[in-house]
This record gives C-alpha cells, sequence and structure tokens, in this order.
C-alpha cells in the first residue's frame, strides 16, 4: 500500500504544485505590467 | 487577465480535477488485476497512461515544430516549448513511478533493460532541449534548431514503443505489447483507457496554461 499511495502522492504533488507554481507566474507577470 | 477567469478555462480545470478525483479513487479501491502483485500493481494504472501521455505530449511537440519550420509564427514556438516542458514532467513521472512499482515487482530499481534506457534517453534528449533554449543565442535561430530537436527526438518514442519487439526476449523485464490487455479481464482495459483519458485533459490543461503564459511574458 505504501508503494501505491507513494506513487499518487508524487504524480499530484508534482502536477498540483506545477499548477501553484505557474499561477504565482502570471501573478507576477500581471503584476509588473 | 488570469487564465482561469475565461469560462471554458475553468470548465476545463473543473473537469481535470473531477477526473482526477474518480482516478484517485479507483486506484485506491480496485481489486488488483494481478492478485500476486497485491495492491502496489494499481500502480500500473497510473505509470502507464502517464507513460502513453509523455509519448503524445512528445508528438505535440514534433507536430508544432513541423508547423513552425512551415510558416515561422511564434505561437507554435510557444506550443512546442509548452508541449516539451509539460512531456519532460510526465517523462520524469514515468521515470519515478515505474522503479517505485519495479522494486516489489521485479526486486531492483532499475535493471538496465531496452525500455528502460531508451525511456532514460528520450528524458536526457529533452534535458538538452531545455539547454538549447536557454544558453543556445539568438532566439529566432534557437526557435528553429528547438523545432528540428523536437522533431528528431519523437524518433525515439516508437523505439521506446516496440523496444520489447527489437532486442532479445531475455533482455526484457517489460511485458510485450498488448500483453497487460486480456478478454478475460476487459474491466482493467476499460480503466486503463479512463486514467489515460484523465491524463490527456491534465496535461492539455497544462499545456494550454503554461502557452498563455508564455504569451504574456512575450508582449509585456
Amino acid at each position: 500500500m505504501e508503494y501505491l499511495i507513494t506513487v499518487v502522492v508524487l504524480v499530484y504533488g508534482i502536477i498540483g504544485g506545477w499548477f501553484l507554481y505557474q499561477i504565482n507566474q502570471q501573478k507576477n507577470i500581471n503584476r509588473s505590467k | 487577465m488570469s487564465f482561469f477567469k475565461h469560462r471554458n478555462n475553468l470548465i476545463h480545470a473543473g473537469i481535470a480535477l473531477t477526473l482526477s478525483v474518480i482516478n484517485i479513487y479507483i486506484i485506491f479501491t480496485l481489486d488488483p488485476p494481478n492478485l500476486a502483485q497485491g495492491v502496489f500493481g494499481n500502480i500500473f494504472f497510473i505509470h502507464v497512461p502517464i507513460a502513453w501521455s509523455a509519448f503524445l505530449l512528445y508528438f505535440g511537440v514534433m507536430v508544432c515544430g513541423i508547423f513552425y519550420l512551415t510558416n515561422k509564427s511564434i505561437k507554435w514556438d510557444y506550443r512546442g516549448l509548452a508541449f516539451a516542458e509539460v512531456g519532460t514532467i510526465f517523462m520524469f513521472l514515468v521515470l519515478t513511478t515505474g522503479p517505485i512499482w519495479a522494486k516489489p515487482a521485479w526486486g531492483h530499481f532499475w535493471p538496465w533493460e531496452p525500455r528502460l534506457t531508451t525511456s532514460l534517453i528520450l528524458f536526457l534528449i529533452f534535458l538538452g532541449y531545455f539547454m538549447l533554449r536557454e544558453f543556445g543565442g539568438n532566439p529566432e535561430q534557437v526557435s528553429r534548431y528547438a523545432a528540428v530537436l523536437g522533431i528528431l527526438a519523437f524518433l525515439d518514442v516508437p523505439l521506446i514503443f516496440f523496444s520489447v519487439k527489437f532486442w532479445l526476449p531475455e533482455m526484457q523485464s517489460h511485458p510485450q505489447v498488448g500483453q497487460y490487455f486480456s478478454s478475460a479481464n476487459p474491466m482493467s482495459t476499460y480503466l486503463i483507457i479512463f486514467s489515460f483519458i484523465s491524463m490527456i485533459i491534465i496535461s492539455s490543461l497544462m499545456v494550454r496554461f503554461r502557452t498563455n503564459i508564455l504569451s504574456m511574458n512575450h508582449t509585456s
């Protein structure tokens, strides 16, 4: 079970983290305009 | 303007989130198709669809590269870069979820067998692609070289897919193409297709979002 949990956390964690990073980048670009 | 303020993008994100939640629920509650492997065998329902999505994203890099070389429109360059970035994230996930499954299944994290080696080569080619993007010099020339590299890099994808056929069976750890799917257990086939669709929807949202940010960067 721990292998499965590791994989799910890794996959959806990285994808979720990527979205948060991009939203932050978008905010920075909007602010600098 | 925020990407998620557009109605269509918000709907796209809503669908991606819903399918992801259903996918996670299925992965945790499904009886493992291979009882010998136990519940960790369900990693298969996430690892394989991610691998297929990564290949599809790299196909997108190739298509955008061809369009960029034919009409020189900057939007195809941005799309190609967005496909490459998201494809490489997915490829990284393939190369990390695979060994987590392989350790309990095969006893080793990383046996140097054909499919793993060719997948690692593809990942490394795309690391080179990003180095070229970053340090290549003249932007127009970099875009042209990157388009050519993206097209050439895709040649590795059929090699990965058919690597189980090209090399001797004694060298293989992966099952043969199509061996996962049996008519005796059609549920596994349906679930893997469902998981693949959910990954396509997430990755297409990521590509659209990233393309949007790259064009915002250009116009700002």
